[in-house]
């Protein structure tokens, strides 16, 4: 995902670094990467503490991870749920974006070893939530990372999919 | 805002991926490395290259790390340009044979991916790797972000190589913070890099037609004499470095163009001295701290550490009020290394500019521009005898 994004950024012109969070990692464990997206060089290297964007692939995780609200009222969270959970009431960013990429992604056919494979779909939705960069700039970034994989053509689709399907609720 | 020509040429790579390119384009013949966290996936990008054909390079899988500088000891001796990859524990393991590699003046380069040491088990970034082989007899080169470390592998190549030089090169990228971090780089072509650096010409070689021997029993005498010649050979390697930055610089229209990187205001009041991530990150801080009406701020970014700028670092004490020297290790029972060489130099340099220390960003500890805008305010009230 942070390969893609960074890659779509450049596309837009923008200078962009992917930091992933190491640490224990396995299977089904919680993962954290963040990006910097600015117009002019980043020279910060420290992972983001307060984020402008939030994009969870798995909606049980925000609230375990922050537990007051980073927004006040500005930026976007975007979920993979189809509804609004509960939880998420202390968050107050200026848009909130739900799409049940999980759904868009198996029906696609992007499935490896019995796991939907839902990060590339979900900046579909990221995008239709956030503007921050267009979907233009994310099919070079697929073309780029893909290639002539397998996958290619299946996650142009889901992501205009998701990017179509995106509920995107003003505060 | 990037260029659209920029836009098009742009890779994103981490660290590794930029130096695994930048050593294919550099051709190296000989390869032998162990893999170790977070080096492991230069080696493993070259390693599946070689295997596939898509790199002529003899690929030596070795056992350790101890012996993978015996063999690149071995390939650089008979004359192959030689390069290989390391971090942490694996470092110290092959020190016995980074030290021959040094002391018998073997051409070739490596990357030193900085990891911390045991013990706790840590595997995120520091510098105590990178300091345990300062008296080695090696070039060590520190890049600042992923386009530094691709653009310094050739030039690393290059200087160790030059027959004026002739000693084993290091460039040093920080554990995770380079290695792992996937950042733009706008990839040398191989025609810039095969312009830039000459086939290796060694000067004496192991050739059973033409036998010479490296090592030998050498007397005490010889043996000074040998240390003396390493000696002026690393003194001149400074001027080698520079223009081996500057021709890059002119070549990419990338400024690398010394063995330090200026900041800010150049005579400001206070000046951070430091090494790798942390003088970008040293950098945003500076900006904060020129806005907080507390005095004005610079930073100075060393790029070689070995040989040491000896002329650049007496120029920015000449330049600042005062100095915060950044080390990310420790050395016990005395004062952190970075600093002790600074303040040792400026003693014989007659200068009596402030020095202070600022030990941070040890086994990975996040170190961002925020928290170091409030600690150089610390070490700014730090007494200096």
């Amino acid at each position: 995902m942070g390969t893609i994004l960074a890659y779509a950024a450049t596309y837009d012109g923008k200078y962009v670094v992917s930091i992933p969070k190491y640490g224990a990692e396995r299977r089904g464990a919680p993962v954290q990467n963040s990006i910097k997206i600015d117009d002019k060089p980043i020279k910060r290297h420290a992972q983001i503490e307060n984020a402008d964007d939030i994009v969870s692939l798995d909606s049980s995780l925000v609230p375990r991870f922050f537990k007051e609200d980073l927004f006040d009222g500005k930026g976007t969270l975007t979920l993979n749920a189809s509804e609004y959970p509960s939880a998420y009431d202390i968050y107050t960013p200026e848009k909130f974006g739900l799409c049940n990429v999980q759904e868009i992604t198996q029906s696609e056919g992007l499935v490896k070893s019995g796991s939907a494979m839902t990060g590339i779909p979900m900046l579909g939705a990221y995008l239709a939530t956030s503007d921050a960069l267009t979907m233009d700039a994310l099919h070079y970034a697929i073309d780029q990372v893909f290639g002539k994989n397998k996958y290619l053509e299946a996650n142009h689709k889901a992501v205009d999919r998701t990017y179509r399907e995106t509920k995107v609720r003003r505060r | 805002m990037l260029t659209e020509e920029k836009t098009k040429n742009i890779k994103i790579w981490t660290g590794n991926d930029a130096v695994a390119n930048a050593v294919r384009l550099s051709r190296p013949e000989v390869i032998a490395a162990y893999p170790i966290t977070p080096s492991t996936p230069i080696i493993k990008t070259i390693s599946n290259w070689a295997a596939k054909g898509e790199m002529d390079v003899e690929y030596i899988s070795v056992e350790s790390e101890h012996a993978a500088m015996a063999g690149c000891v071995g390939a650089s001796a008979a004359g192959g340009r030689t390069f290989t990859a390391t971090a942490s524990q694996g470092l110290l393991y092959m020190m016995e044979m980074v030290y021959m590699a040094g002391f018998t003046r073997l051409p070739m380069t490596m990357a030193v991916v900085n990891r911390s040491l045991f013990a706790g088990w840590n595997i995120w970034v520091d510098h105590h790797d990178m300091y345990s082989m300062r008296d080695a007899g090696w070039i060590q080169i520190i890049a600042k972000n992923n386009q530094e470390a691709h653009d310094m592998i050739p030039v690393s190549f290059k200087v160790s190589e030059n027959h004026d030089v002739y000693v084993p090169s290091a460039v040093n990228i920080d554990g995770f913070i380079l290695s792992h971090v996937a950042g733009q780089v706008e990839p040398l072509s191989q025609k810039l890099v095969d312009d830039f650096l000459p086939a290796f010409d060694p000067i004496f070689k192991l050739d059973p037609a033409d036998p010479v021997s490296f090592g030998s029993l050498t007397l005490p005498g010889r043996y000074a004499k040998l240390r003396q010649d390493h000696l002026e050979s690393m003194d001149r390697a400074r001027k080698h470095l520079r223009e081996g930055f500057e021709e890059m610089s002119e070549l990419t229209g990338r400024n690398w163009g010394s063995l330090v990187e200026i900041y800010g205001e150049e005579n400001a009041d206070v000046g951070i001295i430091s090494l790798g991530t942390i003088a970008e990150e040293t950098e945003e801080a500076v900006d904060i701290l020129n806005t907080m009406g507390i005095g004005s701020f610079g930073a100075t970014r060393l790029r070689s550490f070995r040989p040491f700028p000896f002329e650049e670092v007496v120029d920015a004490a000449r330049r600042y009020g005062q100095i915060i020297v950044i080390d990310r290790a420790y050395s016990m029972g005395a004062n952190a290394p970075l600093v002790t060489e600074i303040r040792n130099h400026l003693q014989k340099a007659n200068i009596s500019t402030p020095v202070k220390s600022l030990i941070t960003g040890v086994g990975g500890q996040e170190v961002p521009y925020t928290l170091l805008v409030k600690m150089f305010q610390e070490v700014m009230k730090q007494e200096v005898a």
